[in-house]
């Protein structure tokens, strides 16, 4: 019961960043490299405003911006100085660094003695009740909002953006708010994190790219998603049984330093799975196949 | 009305590998006019069509659309008046979305109205009219992913949406080239009686001549980048077209098309 409140609670967290990685990776066919920092931007972010007196719910609010202007920055650079994708990313992802141990002022920042938004929670369900929360109000905005005729621009631009040419619009318009949706939401999931766990540091989204595609990886095994809601579901559903695996892992006795190496061998694994399994098959999942 | 000015396009100019794609290209082209192009291999007829779409800028010279120049409009602009549909039609259309989903692409808008939700009751009927003039069955499956489907309904499906966007120019460049020869003349027809009953210019480049002939509008032979010989429907005959094919061959010497 322990493990199942617990892997909700950071599951559903991870899920908001899982979707923020599908909207990048499947809907818009970037492979943004970014999110490693804006997880730890919107952390730092919330974490610097509650510790300077802010409303921990408003520092949730507000700390999706940084991420938002990182997915532009990196947008940016790829539409209007035609830098590759994957640098682009890069680049952003070690200034990020730099602007994220700036906005701390340190590698690490606790935030035992302050309020936030899961202290209002009486006990654990609560505090996954929370989590809930926010993964569900993102996953209904992002169902609507893909179902706009902006969205369906979005996908169209990044499967195909000949098409979306040809229907009379810019392309690069949609790869930048792809981008910043995509790290607005990494952001908001770094902030969540940062108050759930009560703390916020350098390192926490080190690694959040491997752990979200094998969320996502679980997720489309599970519900092979031909309609965008469904890509939706999967990653929620990814996001939280991948939170399930990890529990049983460490309790198992996997060293927490050991997760990353775990995970890596496991991501691999599944995509090898998954290409022995799809040889010769014509793939049937909504959105681009990026990696 | 389009206006073509002494529009050139060179590729690699000024280095070894300059191929001079189109020269001086001057012609106008009337709404509800067909006109099919033809020509051999590096005639450069699918030049002509790329720069009409902006795929390729021109070198020199200006293009208009009943008065307006839209010679440097970028190539999303130009959307507007040209669909350019290509020999693959999956390049043309989004593989994992539905038909109904790529058709409504065609219908989307800019601005606020694009938050709007992008299928709703009016353009679904909207859709399955157009698609049902197709007659090829394609009104009973707009749920299926564009990436099932057969070339031919793939074609049709190109072919609805520039129908759809209400374009004024469509340009073909051999659409049915990679269809069965059972398709390929049905699709056609329906291309026909379709851009009529609109009032819809087409440029069709081809290297059938049945479908030169078939096509009933006038007939542009482009040889070496320059309009060689134009013919109005009733001077065309299959034996004379053969018969240019055969003199440009002979004279003209192969080129080396950049990539």
């Amino acid at each position: 019961m322990d493990l199942l409140v617990t892997s909700l609670q950071i599951g559903l967290i991870y899920a908001i960043a899982v979707l923020g990685l599908t909207i990048a990776f499947r809907i818009s066919g970037f492979p943004d490299l970014t999110m490693e920092g804006s997880f730890t931007a919107g952390a730092a972010l919330s974490a610097v405003l509650i510790t300077l007196g802010a409303n921990p719910l408003l520092a949730i609010f507000i700390s999706p911006s940084i991420g938002i202007l990182a997915g532009t920055c990196t947008a940016l650079l790829h539409v209007r100085a035609n830098v590759s994708k994957l640098l682009a990313g890069i680049i952003m992802m070690t200034v990020l660094y730099t602007i994220n141990l700036r906005i701390m002022g340190r590698s690490n920042l606790s935030l035992l003695q302050y309020r936030t938004v899961f202290d209002w929670a009486t006990g654990d369900w609560m505090k996954a009740g929370i989590s809930a929360l926010f993964a569900l109000a993102t996953v209904i905005l992002l169902t609507f909002f893909l179902r706009t005729e902006f969205g369906f621009c979005l996908r169209a631009a990044g499967e195909n953006p000949r098409v979306v040419t040809a229907s009379g619009f810019s392309v690069g318009m949609f790869t930048l708010v792809g981008l910043a949706i995509a790290n607005g939401l990494i952001a908001l999931s770094g902030a969540l994190m940062s108050q759930l766990q009560g703390f916020s540091d350098i390192g926490m989204g080190t690694g959040i790219i491997v752990i979200a595609f094998a969320s996502l990886l679980i997720g489309e095994t599970i519900l092979a998603p031909r309609t965008v809601f469904r890509l939706i579901l999967a990653a929620v559903l990814g996001a939280w049984i991948y939170n399930v695996i990890t529990a049983f892992a460490l309790r198992l006795g996997i060293q927490p330093s050991d997760l990353k190496l775990a995970t890596g061998v496991f991501l691999a694994a599944a995509v090898v799975a998954k290409n022995t399994i799809r040889k010769g098959k014509t793939q049937e999942n909504v959105g681009c196949t990026t990696i | 009305m389009i206006t073509l000015d002494n529009v050139s396009v060179i590729f690699n100019p000024g280095t070894d590998r300059e191929v001079h794609a189109l020269r001086n290209v001057s012609l106008v082209l009337q709404q509800g006019q067909w006109l099919t192009v033809v020509g051999p291999n590096g005639s450069g007829k699918s030049t002509l069509l790329r720069v009409l779409s902006g795929a390729v800028p021109a070198t020199a010279g200006t293009m208009s659309f009943d008065g307006r120049d839209f010679t440097d409009w970028p190539q999303w602009r130009r959307a507007a008046i040209f669909q350019h549909l290509e020999q693959e039609t999956i390049i043309n259309l989004v593989p994992s979305m539905t038909i109904e989903e790529n058709l409504v692409l065609g219908l989307c808008r800019s601005g606020f109205s694009s938050f709007h939700k992008a299928i709703n009751k009016e353009r679904h009927t909207r859709i399955l009219n157009c698609l049902s003039e197709f007659d090829m069955g394609l009104e009973g499956c707009i749920r299926t992913q564009v990436r099932f489907l057969s070339g031919g309904q793939r074609a049709a499906v190109v072919v609805a949406r520039a129908l759809l966007q209400s374009t004024k120019v469509l340009l073909l460049d051999e659409v049915t080239a990679s269809l069965d020869p059972n398709t390929a003349p049905l699709l056609l027809k329906h291309i026909f009686r379709l851009t009529r009953k609109r009032n819809l210019s087409v440029i069709m480049v081809t290297h059938d001549m049945e479908e030169a002939l078939a096509s009933q509008g006038d007939v542009l032979f482009l040889d070496r980048g320059k309009p060689a010989i134009f013919l109005t429907p009733d001077m065309v005959s299959a034996d004379q077209l053969r018969d240019l094919f055969a003199n440009a061959i002979v004279q003209g010497k192969p080129y080396i098309m950049p990539n």
